[in-house]
């Protein structure tokens, strides 16, 4: 399931680097190196998602971004800046844009997001109660998980943790993205401390015996799958 | 070109000041001698007048008094006594029956408390000024008293003439006046312009000299002083940094290169991975490590102050607790938050959640690495401030060295043994500093702890 992506970037290498990864994922991509293109083929695309950078000639990312969102297009925008500190983090999602990466970043840290932006969209705003992978099941309103006939018992973090990975079934989901998604934190907590909230919750859903569902990327994150 | 410099010096605040002291002093000069010329020409026509009419007053009444024959005599006798007199007593049909004035004077009215004319006496080659008084008596005949006012004249002229001297003679003294005072600002304002040029061509030690006096321009040069000590300290640090940057960038991206040239000789498919996935875990933390200098001066330089918000603290030592909890357990350490919010710890405090977050993170690691036994994170208030602490039964750092743990890139092992870009205390002391508090080590019961003092109100 490819989508059709607009690429906002001036710097070539990067571009091209990032060009190439999306076709490989069977993607079709668009790209612009300055604002004023970008904005122009935003408009009238019809684009899945967008990656925008934040410093671009002519017009930067954020007054692509400001325009975008006045004219009342959606469509889900991906931030790549190199300003990469808490503050621009935080400018750069109150701005109005869906995700926000810093560069230099790891092509499968920017698919993850990106596939994952446009899932969210195609999700529309049906409510689930009950997710499923496999033989895994959560019941959202009993706030119960059941692995075919075993219950496990979880912690409400844990919880969290495993809805976060059901709705994203099948998607690289990276340790930032959890940090994020999970904690709402932003912040590069330097160690390992995600790897070890998965490992604890992978003992606990995969148990010794069973086949495994939750499964490490390499060099990206995790992925909950059959 | 020449034209433009040729009029420049018009628009030079010298002589824009010196012009206006010019035109205020001309100004106020004309006002003065309006006004003193117009009192004084009042005061001596009240006088003359005054005069004038007693005059007739006193004739009137000796007429009604003693009759027709007395009044004559006295005319006569004012005609003939008194030099500056003039007089005339006329019957109704105009005709002269006393006095030294050949006909009634056709400007003077009947009836006239005060006029002045210019008149010709009986025997008088010349007319003389006269300040007049008339009146009209019921049975038709008019008297006419008049006195000269040569003298009030030329009071008149001569305060005008000492006035308007001394206003051309106070003109050049507010010239050097003038001249004076631009003098004086321009002395003030040289120390300034020589300080800032000084220090522009790199003497940066160099500072305006104060007088003490607390006027604007002891306040400018207290200002720019302190301006000035504070890119003084910034260029310091700076100076730090770059020299800590040179040793502490070159070694990682030393063992990067030798990575990547031991990568480069080897063909084993394995051993190549392997080198790839050191050369990677070794940029990532090149990377961190700027991440985190950079996020340092950012805050330093006070940017990320507006994202400050209201946050409950101890929900977030809570969150914090929970998040590092399995990574703690899984080294056989312990981490606990202490107490409940007491009354006296505000619900919210206005901090920087994202930036706390990571610093308390810091701090966590820090004590991970070089710390022992049970980890608590506590929240007190003290004073106004609210300290947020995380205390360990590790050795802690000693005293003397405390300045040094919290300088950028400050690392106690001189080895650099454990891996780390010795950043993690100076963001600490830096989210502590960006929301108006400091960092500090408490020693209590063999705990070592490292606190945040924040203000309250952000």
């Amino acid at each position: 399931m490819g989508g059709r992506i607009l690429l906002v970037e001036d710097d070539r290498t990067t571009a091209e680097f990032i060009l190439k990864g999306l076709a490989e994922h069977g993607h079709v991509a668009d790209h612009s190196d300055n604002g004023r293109d970008g904005l122009f083929m935003a408009t009238d695309g019809g684009y899945d998602a967008i990656i925008l950078d934040r410093m671009l000639p002519g017009l930067d990312g954020l007054g692509v971004l400001g325009a975008l969102r006045a004219a009342g297009i959606e469509t889900p925008i991906l931030l790549l800046s190199a300003l990469g500190s808490v503050d621009d983090r935080v400018t750069g999602l109150t701005a109005g844009s869906d995700d926000y990466l810093v560069k230099p970043f790891a092509f499968a840290e920017l698919l993850a997001r990106l596939e994952l932006l446009m899932r969210r969209r195609g999700a529309g705003t049906a409510v689930e109660t009950v997710l499923h992978c496999g033989s895994l099941r959560m019941d959202l309103l009993k706030r119960e998980v059941r692995r075919g006939d075993r219950s496990i018992e979880l912690q409400p973090r844990e919880f969290r943790l495993l809805e976060y990975l059901l709705r994203h079934v099948g998607q690289v989901v990276t340790r930032t993205m959890l940090l994020e998604g999970v904690w709402d934190y932003h912040f590069d907590p330097g160690t390992n401390v995600i790897d070890v909230h998965i490992s604890r919750l992978r003992r606990k859903v995969d148990g010794e015996s069973d086949e495994a569902l939750i499964h490490t990327v390499r060099g990206a994150g995790y992925r909950l799958g059959e | 070109m020449r034209q433009v410099f040729r009029w420049r010096w018009l628009r030079s605040s010298h002589i824009r000041f010196l012009g206006l002291i010019l035109l205020l002093e001309l100004l106020f000069g004309a006002a003065l001698l309006l006004s003193v010329t117009q009192l004084v020409r009042a005061n001596l026509d009240a006088a003359d007048a005054a005069i004038a009419t007693e005059a007739r007053d006193t004739l009137l009444a000796i007429g009604r008094d003693q009759g027709d024959r007395s009044l004559i005599s006295a005319i006569n006798d004012r005609a003939n006594e008194e030099e500056d007199g003039l007089i005339l007593f006329v019957d109704k049909t105009g005709r002269r029956i006393a006095g030294n004035l050949a006909a009634w004077p056709p400007t003077i009215a009947a009836s006239t408390n005060w006029a002045k004319a210019s008149l010709y006496r009986i025997g008088d080659t010349q007319p003389g000024p006269f300040g007049i008084s008339a009146a009209h008596l019921p049975d038709g005949r008019r008297l006419l008293v008049g006195e000269r006012t040569d003298n009030s004249d030329q009071m008149r002229r001569t305060v005008e003439s000492a006035l308007l001297t001394g206003l051309l003679m106070a003109l050049p003294l507010a010239v050097v006046g003038a001249w004076l005072v631009v003098h004086i600002i321009d002395r003030r304002i040289a120390h300034i312009a020589a300080t800032a040029a000084g220090v522009s061509a790199g003497d940066i030690d160099r500072r305006v000299p104060l007088d003490g006096s607390g006027d604007s321009f002891d306040t400018l040069g207290r200002a720019i002083n302190a301006m000035l000590d504070r890119i003084g300290g910034l260029l310091a640090e700076l100076r730090v940094v770059t020299d800590s940057i040179a040793h502490d960038l070159r070694s990682p991206l030393t063992r990067l290169r030798a990575r990547i040239d031991r990568a480069m000789e080897t063909d084993e498919p394995m051993a190549l991975r392997g080198a790839i996935d050191g050369i990677s875990r070794e940029a990532d933390q090149l990377l961190a490590m700027l991440t985190t200098a950079l996020e340092i001066s950012r805050m330093e330089a006070g940017i990320g102050r507006d994202h400050i918000a209201p946050t409950d603290v101890h929900a977030m030592l809570v969150d914090i607790c929970e998040l590092y909890e399995p990574l703690v357990e899984e080294q056989g350490r312990m981490l606990s938050v202490s107490g409940e919010t007491a009354p006296p710890i505000p619900a919210s405090v206005p901090v920087h959640r994202e930036l706390l977050g990571q610093a308390l993170s810091n701090l966590i690691d820090n004590a991970l690495k070089y710390g022992a036994g049970a980890m608590q994170l506590y929240l007190l208030e003290e004073e106004g401030f609210l300290v947020i602490g995380l205390a360990d039964e590790g050795p802690g750092i000693a005293r003397e060295r405390e300045a040094e743990a919290l300088r950028r890139f400050g690392r106690l092992d001189a080895a650099r043994g454990i891996a780390g870009a010795g950043l993690g205390l100076s963001l600490v002391a830096a989210v502590a500093h960006m929301h108006g508090g400091s960092v500090r080590f408490s020693r209590r019961d063999k705990l070592f702890a490292v606190e945040m003092v924040i203000a309250q109100a952000g």
